[in-house]
């Protein structure tokens, strides 16, 4: 079962990474210089060492423990974003010297003060009372499920749930420029927006990489971005370094947000009790601005699950109020609290991408079937130029829907073979569906293997177990409109 | 935390349970580790007749979310493995030391009796888990 012994091995891998993390933060001038005892970047001293982190990242798939695979995947993350910057930094202001050190204690305390901190939202309590395990999930104490993730499931599936998504990220951008922003570091297009409109969409990096997923909200002075709970601090620097330029005034008010996502095919009718608006004239990716005890709520019509539903977002001061009359609006519609780990099956099944598993800094949108949020026509934004060579020239990975047709579950890492056993790719993301009570995954495969209907092979534990790469979603009959 | 923990087996650091019966081993996982594993779905078995060493991978437990591989508690022969895990994992969660057992292994006793030194007694491994969690 968990066996945790620290062996010989573990320690040495460990101290392997520790010295190349260590030529790259001296590369980045993080640290003084070993030999100078002075900040000396190096970017290519830098890069050496984060591709080989990176490589031994690659050849060590599927053999680390799962602590191990997530510290070596954050500090490869810190790395780039940190080279990045550097890089950035050098180009602009070349031959002036900088002083480095003055960003370094900073970075210091933040790390320090995220690892013994714990944040909670303005609903812990509840989740405390009606029974969730609670876990540490994106530096927030999270409920990842209440009465089992298979009910809960089937429970969003059938009647309806509420998640608290208060960890997400939310960013308001004002200002004279603000949709030319949105524009220039989102690849979808928000002039496509009407007043109430909301869209799904991505930070594109300038070499297609993704910085993360959000929703783009269109608000009647400006726009308002929901990011994953995991990227806030990343994503939050990451748009206050394009803004040059722009007269853009930008929030990050993710503090001052609760939020709540209802879904499942009895959400409307419950979100109309509990809110008293019309919600048959709310249609799927638009959004409302109402009152409730006072204070301003957004509501749209959105959610992850291929349900039906409807996400709140309101000031945490009423949090305890909302919570309370949901509960009470929703006993004739059997409504159950639903945790983080049925919201991962419940997307999975939709072929929802993850962010951290399905997509990241080194996976393109087009390689992802993202393609219908990458507007080429509009004007220019952050990766603009690959992507566009990227559409010509057809990528070489696709992300594809894999459903076992053996008794067998797949996990992300796992291998995906060819028939005749030639590696073509790996999973992202897997599960026994509970909706379809079979093992499911997401993954990316060699785009001449990506074809519907294509047998492959998924290597667990050394064997070899019978799949099939089918059309997505997994799930078809969902409520969403 | 109210975990039921039996005084006549002996329990593994890596939680699974060992019930002696001359030199016939029933091995289990602890509940304890069945309350860990959110929906066991089924159960990977080695093959009857393999011989496996302690310390070696007997199996794995496939739960919605994860799976965890059992580790064999003490060296045998596979003589017997509880068919019904193979499609159905749910009687580990309803009773982890009676319907949830998953292998039955045939030992040589000298070896058997040093092996079972390693493990832990129902106190120790109360103490063990409490440490853990």
């Amino acid at each position: 079962m968990f066996s945790d012994t620290i062996n010989k091995s573990d320690l040495l891998f460990k101290g392997l990474v520790a010295s190349f993390q260590d030529i790259a933060l001296q590369g980045l001038g993080k640290v003084a210089s070993h030999h100078s005892g002075k900040i000396e970047i190096n970017l290519d001293e830098a890069s050496y060492a984060i591709d080989t982190l990176t490589m031994l990242q690659e050849k060590t798939v599927n053999n680390l423990k799962e602590e191990e695979a997530r510290e070596l995947n954050s500090l490869i993350h810190y790395l780039r974003m940190n080279y990045l910057d550097v890089l950035k930094e050098n180009q602009k202001d070349s031959g002036n010297s900088r002083n480095s050190e003055d960003t370094k204690p900073n970075n210091t305390n933040n790390t320090e003060k995220k690892e013994n901190e714990m944040k909670r939202t303005p609903f812990y309590k509840f989740h405390k009372e009606m029974g969730g395990k609670l876990v540490p999930f994106a530096g927030f104490e999270m409920p990842v499920q209440y009465e089992g993730i298979n009910q809960e499931h089937l429970h969003v599936r059938n009647k309806v749930g509420v998640f608290d998504v208060s960890h997400m990220g939310e960013f308001y951008i004002k200002g004279e420029d603000a949709e030319k922003f949105v524009s220039y570091i989102t690849c979808n297009n928000p002039e496509e927006l009407g007043p109430h409109g909301v869209q799904y969409s991505a930070f594109t990096m300038p070499h297609s990489g993704l910085v993360d997923d959000l929703l783009v909200y269109k608000r009647s002075d400006g726009f308002l971005l929901v990011v994953n709970a995991a990227n806030i601090d990343k994503d939050w620097q990451w748009v206050n370094k394009q803004k040059d330029g722009f007269k853009v005034e930008l929030e990050n008010i993710s503090d001052k947000t609760a939020q709540l996502a209802i879904q499942g095919p009895l959400a409307e009718p419950l979100t109309e009790k509990l809110t008293g608006l019309k919600l048959t004239e709310v249609p799927f990716y638009e959004s409302r601005d109402f009152k409730m005890y006072g204070e301003n709520v957004l509501l749209s019509r959105t959610g992850y699950t291929g349900e039906d539903g409807f996400e709140l977002y309101f000031s945490p001061e009423i949090a305890d109020k909302v919570w309370s009359d949901l509960f009470e609006a929703g006993k004739e519609f059997n409504l159950k609290p639903i945790g983080l780990g049925a919201r991962d099956s419940l997307r999975l099944e939709m072929k929802y991408c993850l962010y951290g598993h399905d997509i990241d800094e080194t996976t393109s949108p087009l390689e992802a079937g993202l393609g219908w949020i990458v507007k080429l026509d509009k004007g220019d934004f952050i990766g603009k130029e690959v992507l566009l060579k990227q559409k010509d020239e057809k990528p070489k990975r696709k992300l594809v829907c894999i459903t076992m047709l053996d008794k067998a579950i797949p996990r992300q890492h796992y291998k995906i073979l060819s028939v005749i056993k030639e590696d073509i790719g790996e999973v992202t993301s897997g599960i026994m569906s509970p909706s379809l009570n079979k093992g499911i995954a997401l993954g990316y495969v060699k785009t001449e293997y990506s074809k519907i209907g294509n047998k492959v092979l998924i290597e667990i534990r050394d064997k070899h177990f019978e799949a099939e790469i089918v059309k997505p979603p997994f799930w078809k009959s969902g409520s969403h409109k | 935390m109210g975990y039921s923990i039996p005084d006549n087996l002996k329990y593994a650091k890596s939680h699974e349970w060992v019930k002696v019966d001359g030199n016939i081993v029933t091995v289990g996982i602890t509940d304890y580790a069945q309350h860990e594993l959110d929906s066991i779905q089924f159960v990977e078995f080695p093959g009857i007749g393999e011989e496996i060493e302690a310390g070696e991978v007997l199996g794995a437990v496939e739960a919605v979310k994860a799976a965890e591989d059992l580790i064999c508690p003490v060296s045998g022969k596979v003589v017997e493995i509880n068919e019904v895990l193979e499609e159905e994992g749910s009687a580990i969660h309803k009773d982890p030391y009676g319907a949830g057992w998953l292998v039955k292994l045939e030992c040589d006793p000298s070896l058997l009796v040093k092996e079972l030194k390693e493990h832990m007694n129902a106190t120790q491994y109360k103490d063990f888990i409490e440490k853990e969690s």
